[in-house]
């Protein structure tokens, strides 16, 4: 079976390993030059939002975090939908890892949306739609880090877990709409240019920079948590030894 | 045996067993009372404004005392080993665990649903929102017992599983709560209440076809381990 | 660069503190998850050495 050659080599924590390290800094270059350059375009050479002001810098870091969060626990339910079905271990690794990635990156979503909200809404808290959804998604990986943590048998907890993402992947579109129709149930009237205040090109370029920039950051960050567990897992196998022996 | 002859056998052996212990049905009913007669001394015994904060008090303390409820729902199974004799069993486990979540549902969400109105009195919630109340309650608990299912086939295995069903099961649990308070607050404000209730009824169907699969999958992950 | 000067990229009309405050925190998250993963990798490998040096020695008696 010819065709299945490749789902085998990737099924192979070894051979992801090795492929993972040719990878690593392509991913790794890119990321920062995009993330530090897209920042300080958006920093420094972007006309002010004409009615935010300067505060609507902090989108740059702001929807990029927000964005990979979100793309990052779908990842991390298609690895557990993977595991689940055909019990490959890579996949339940990727799960573990994308985990506190994607927790961290929806943190930070959180607090640069509140610090952005003070001088744009005058307030640090705002419940609306969007800053609602990322704190259930907040929730969402302190729930499957909690739950992974809980569990003695690795195998078990992966197992677990993966049950838990794809439970969660499925309601998070039921979340988000239901949450977007509780906000457009209570909107208050002040806050209504926000949406309408439309973005500029100029603007929004250096958003896709910093946007491509976070997505390769986290596919760089991720094989690194990845390959640290592949070699906790197979730390008695032979090639693992031989590799930190050789150097 | 048919699958059906099963389903009624586990079923009437719960609610057995939940009518001889009655803490099992009994206790949550009481946290619901007790915490949301808390509510008015902490807020103010004003009419006006527990009116106005009553459908979502009832609705956010009933998803609690569900929660609460579910943590129980496999673990005497799990410790008799019942559990897995049913899952060693030839029987399709959907039915099953069906059989075992009405179940649950029957002596958690249904007398809750049944003494809301009682609560909606003491709180002050205008009588329009009555009605309603209880039948969003009716499906929204159902609902609750599918989703906390899952978090308890999650978690039956663990030593400390208490806190962290929680956990799990929360965020998922907010279209309910969402929909649940929205349809009370509607049916007050006098407009259109049937949407919400609709939505509920959507979510439930929803849970009905795919939470049993979810549990099934979490049940067998549990006794396996 | 739309600032006429440093001193005035640094204030952003008033606005500086929150611009600033969440690209330094954001700079601290990111760089905290990449030290985490490499903290894991090096300590990962230590066990691995470990466990090979444990080996090592076992073949020689």
């Amino acid at each position: 079976m010819a065709n299945w050659q490749w789902f085998h080599k990737w099924g192979s924590p070894r051979w992801f390993y090795q492929f993972s390290g040719r990878l690593l800094p392509w991913l790794a270059i890119p990321a920062l030059l995009l993330l530090v350059g897209g920042c300080v375009w958006g920093l420094a050479f972007v006309p002010a939002d004409f009615k935010q002001g300067n505060s609507f810098r902090i989108i740059y870091i702001h929807v990029p975090a927000a964005a990979v969060a979100m793309g990052g626990y779908m990842l991390m339910a298609t690895a557990a939908a993977v595991h689940l079905i055909w019990r490959m271990k890579l996949a339940a690794i990727v799960m573990k890892s994308a985990a506190p990635i994607g927790a961290a990156l929806t943190f930070l979503a959180l607090l640069t949306g509140a610090v952005w909200g003070k001088p744009t809404w005058g307030t640090w808290w705002v419940w609306d739609a969007r800053i609602t959804s990322v704190l259930i998604l907040f929730f969402l990986y302190l729930g499957l880090i909690a739950l992974h943590q809980a569990f003695e048998n690795r195998d078990a907890a992966a197992r677990a877990c993966a049950v838990l993402a794809i439970v969660g992947a499925v309601n998070i579109p039921i979340i988000y709409w239901s949450v977007e129709w509780w906000y457009s149930l209570h909107q208050p009237a002040s806050i209504k240019f926000v949406g309408e205040s439309t973005i500029h090109p100029t603007m929004l370029r250096p958003l896709m920079a910093t946007l491509s920039g976070m997505y390769l950051f986290f596919g760089w960050v991720l094989l690194l948590f990845v390959r640290a567990e592949i070699i906790e897992r197979e730390k008695n196998t032979r090639w693992v030894q031989a590799l930190v022996s050789g150097k | 045996m048919g699958t059906s002859t099963v389903m009624f056998a586990v079923l009437r052996r719960d609610l057995q067993a939940a009518l001889r212990r009655g803490s099992e049905w009994s206790n949550p009913l009481l946290f619901f009372l007790m915490v949301c007669s808390l509510f008015p001394l902490g807020i103010g015994p004003e009419r006006q404004q527990l009116a106005v904060l009553a459908p979502g008090i009832i609705w956010v303390v009933a998803l609690l005392a569900s929660m609460m409820a579910t943590d129980g729902l496999f673990r005497g199974d799990y410790d008799d080993a019942t559990l897995e004799q049913l899952l060693l069993s030839p029987l399709p486990l959907y039915p099953l665990v069906l059989a075992k979540t009405f179940g649950h549902w029957l002596v958690s969400g249904l007398p809750l649903s049944l003494l809301s109105p009682l609560l909606a009195t003491i709180l002050q919630l205008p009588s329009e929102g009555l009605a309603v109340l209880m039948v969003s309650l009716l499906l929204g608990t159902a609902v609750l017992s599918f989703i906390g299912a899952i978090g308890a086939a999650l978690t039956v295995g663990l030593r400390k599983g208490g806190l962290l069903l929680s956990l799990i099961v929360l965020p998922l649990y907010i279209p309910v709560l969402i929909f649940g308070s929205a349809a009370v607050k509607s049916a007050i404000d006098g407009m259109a209440y049937l949407p919400p209730l609709a939505v509920l009824a959507a979510l439930l169907m929803a849970a009905l076809a795919l939470a049993p699969l979810a549990i099934g999958g979490a049940l067998r992950i549990s006794v396996d381990q | 660069m739309v600032f006429a000067n440093l001193q005035q990229l640094w204030q952003m009309d008033g606005h500086g503190p929150y611009v600033w405050f969440s690209f330094a925190t954001s700079a601290i998250v990111l760089c905290a998850l990449v030290f985490e993963s490499r903290r894991r990798g090096r300590n990962a490998r230590a066990l691995a050495a470990a466990a090979a040096r444990r080996r090592r020695a076992e073949n020689q008696f």
